[in-house]
């Protein structure tokens, strides 16, 4: 292994220690025992030893689970739930059941150290798969001065979107859901609307960071998010939202389910599976299960009629308005199924809709300000203003428009101008939103 | 590769003017208000702070007024005594609150005994979750550093005590010039006392009255040595407290303060919680002279306790 992985890998063991020591051993215990049984796997494997080789993988999938499952609500109510153990372990148990198939195992253990515990993408992904960052560790890194400024530009962008946007729509959110029975229909709807753009920011912007790290870094790592909210329907959706960890259930999850042949009910099955699974991933309450079941049920109904439409020959339509409306619509039924998501219980869950649809109170949400949730008009009109960043990037990234290209071919005196002005920019915004209430740190009682 | 860690080098160069930039318009009075709304620092602003509420108390322990008697105290304390020295000439009330914690009861004390050579009696009256309070990361600072640092009598405090501080503030932030830069600019103590309040944890005491001890011996002593009486009291207590202050008084059996003020918890005198606003000061409905003066009268003459106050 040479120097230049030989420090990124205890940089990446030292940063995550100092986030929290007691999960490093959670992470090296990972590390070891996937490391030790996949060459045990394959060395059965090899010897003609399939009841050894089987042994092994399912006692490993068995020590995953069991964290998982079993252990999750205990370790969250002791507060010892392995910081990034949700990411890292999904890597590390896609990487053994590949040797499980038949893949070749991963000699170096430092090699293989460094693509579990690699920093930019340990605590949040993007999840990697053996073929793209284990293989890239493997031929090292390649620096380009091109992909770093480009990797910079990202990191930028990811800090704008999770700072700027994510972070400061926290409030609103949480607002609008801890205090709901006192909301209004609309500004139940807004606030939802609000808890979507932030999941996006502040996913996206985390991932724009990891990948925009990596390729400082020489690492290349694919997207993990492509313009998800211009999606025509939920598959193309969940083909662009967080797309590693979907690569991830699609490769290990559905493929096993729905096996090789392609339409019946395994496939519908297998749809059905891969979310509720994923919702079971996300948090092991009812909530995330009945989001993965409506999730599920959307995409077996998509399948249904998209199959139903090609039997009999009918065409998709095309056309601006129509995929206008096919785009409202995915972003009409994502905003639904994150109601599930948010909420702390499916009874407050069917509540807050009720309210939404049942209750409006258009007029008077308006009339006495709880549209406003909270904020005042000088905080929505500048929140307003960065969503609107982000669409246009997106909007002009969905048109091919290649930004980083297009930026990098500008005069050097404008580009610097941005620059100086995004560092001021970041650092009032830093600034402004530091900290909380000035009178915590009065002593009023006299 | 050498192109872009320049490009980086310049950037980060140009952040750290800008920040200094803020630092310096921060602190300048033509641009601080520009600066604070700028940075969203205007709830900020001194007025109000913990240095303008305790800069007078100790501009008054420094005053050669001929007073002979001191008294402070916590909050409560300040609520039933606070006026008193307007009825009582010779006597110096400089009651604050428990956040300036037992180490600012202690210079203040310390200071009026420097510039009181005719002194008699010094009385410290609080709360026992006073008496407990540590270095926290909200008030301490504001409170119990800013306005001492500022007047140079942080020396009374010992190195242990620095140290303890130092390791919840920093030590170089209880330097009196870097005081003096939180002090003067609403930005300065935005970012700093937000960054207590995220990134520091208060000073754990092995014992609640570990602080306590320490200074409420050395003052006695420093009393002792002056000629001047030591008179350590209860405040009144809303009776909702009762079973803190038994579990406190526990702890308080532990330490030494039990062998030198044997009768002080169980002098605390208890009223109604329902007279109180907030479980430990009276509120507006009860907190008059009249009211006060007849628990003062009833706290302190309680059975065999003969406290001969200055009231009397």
């Amino acid at each position: 292994m040479n120097l230049s992985k030989t420090v990124l890998l205890i940089i990446s063991l030292v940063l995550y220690a100092s986030l929290d020591i007691c999960a490093l051993t959670i992470l090296l215990g990972t590390i070891v025992l996937t490391y030790v049984g996949s060459i045990t796997i394959a060395k059965a494997r090899d010897e003609g030893k399939p009841i050894i080789s089987k042994g092994v993988f399912l006692f490993i999938v068995l020590c995953f689970i069991s964290v998982f499952i079993i252990f999750r609500q205990r370790f969250i109510q002791l507060s010892f739930f392995p910081i990034g153990f949700s990411f890292y372990s999904l890597q590390a148990l896609g990487y053994v059941i590949d040797v499980y198939r038949g893949a070749s195992p991963e000699k170096n253990l430092l090699n293989y150290a460094l693509y579990v515990s690699y920093f930019p993408t340990v605590l949040s992904g993007p999840i990697q798969m053996r073929t793209g960052l284990l293989e890239k560790i493997n031929r090292g890194p390649v620096y380009s001065y091109e992909s770093a400024k480009k990797g910079l530009y990202m990191i930028a962008y990811g800090l704008f979107a999770k700072f700027v946007v994510a972070d400061r729509l926290a409030g609103v959110v949480d607002y609008a859901f801890d205090y709901y029975y006192a909301q209004t229909g609309l500004a139940l709807a807004l606030g939802e609307v609000c808890y979507c753009i932030r999941l996006y920011a502040d996913f996206m912007g985390y991932s724009c960071i990891a990948i925009g790290a990596s390729a400082v870094l020489g690492y290349e790592l694919s997207p993990n998010f492509r313009r998800p909210f211009f999606s025509k329907s939920m598959r193309e959706l969940w083909s662009r939202w967080h797309i590693s960890l979907m690569n991830w259930f699609k490769e290990y999850v559905y493929k096993p389910v729905s096996g090789d042949k392609r339409g019946g009910y395994r496939t519908l099955t297998g749809i059905l599976v891969v979310f509720i699974v994923s919702g079971l991933w996300h948090g092991f309450g009812l909530t995330f299960i009945v989001w993965g079941l409506l999730n599920g049920l959307v995409r077996v109904v998509e399948t249904c009629v998209y199959r139903g439409q090609k039997a009999k020959g009918i065409k998709e339509k095309c056309g601006s308005l129509i995929n206008a409306f096919r785009i409202i619509r995915t972003c009409f039924v994502f905003w639904f199924v994150f109601i599930f998501f948010r909420s702390e219980s499916v009874i407050q869950a069917l509540d807050i809709i009720s309210r939404i649809f049942t209750k409006p109170e258009i007029v008077t949400s308006f009339t006495d300000g709880r549209i406003k949730l909270g904020w005042t008009k000088f905080q929505w009109i500048h929140m307003l203003l960065g969503i609107l960043v982000i669409f246009v990037v997106d909007f002009l990234q969905e048109k091919g428009i290649k930004l980083t290209d297009r930026f990098a071919k500008l005069p050097v005196l404008i580009r610097w101008g941005v620059y100086v002005a995004y560092i001021v920019f970041m650092i009032l915004v830093y600034i402004c939103f530091f900290g909380g209430d000035a009178g915590r740190f009065m002593y009023t009682r006299f | 590769m050498k192109k872009l860690f320049l490009k980086m080098g310049i950037l980060f160069l140009i952040a750290l003017a800008f920040l200094f930039v803020l630092e310096l318009g921060s602190l300048l009075p033509e641009t601080s208000g520009f600066i604070n709304r700028l940075t969203q620092s205007e709830e900020y602003v001194s007025e109000g702070s913990g240095y303008d509420s305790i800069n007078p108390k100790i501009e008054r322990v420094r005053t050669e007024d001929g007073t002979t008697v001191l008294v402070i105290g916590d909050s409560v304390a300040n609520q039933f005594f606070g006026s008193l020295d307007e009825e009582y000439p010779d006597v110096c009330v400089v009651t604050s609150y428990a956040a300036i914690n037992i180490t600012g009861q202690y210079m203040l004390a310390m200071e009026w005994l420097k510039y009181h050579e005719d002194a008699t009696d010094v009385y410290i009256i609080m709360l026992p979750t006073s008496m407990a309070r540590t270095f926290d990361t909200y008030w301490t600072y504001p409170h119990g550093v800013i306005p001492f640092a500022l007047n140079d009598i942080f020396v009374y405090l010992d190195d242990e005590t620095i140290d303890q501080m130092g390791s919840v503030f920093g030590k170089v932030f209880l330097k009196k010039p870097v005081v003096r830069l939180i002090q003067d600019s609403a930005f300065n103590r935005k970012m700093y006392l937000n960054y207590l309040d995220l990134y520091r944890e208060d000073y754990v005491q092995g014992n609640p009255f570990e602080i306590s001890e320490k200074y409420l011996l050395m003052l006695k002593y420093e009393c002792e040595k002056r000629g001047v009486r030591f008179h350590l009291l209860a405040s009144p207590a809303g009776d909702a407290q009762v079973e803190e202050h038994k579990q406190l008084h526990e702890e308080f059996a532990q330490t030494q303060l039990e062998a030198f003020f044997p009768e002080y918890f169980d002098s605390i005198y208890y009223f109604p919680n329902d007279m109180t606003s907030d479980g430990q000061h009276l509120s507006t409905d009860y907190a008059n002279r009249e009211m006060m003066d007849e628990i003062i009268r009833e706290a302190y003459d309680v059975g065999n306790v003969p406290f001969n106050g200055f009231w009397k």
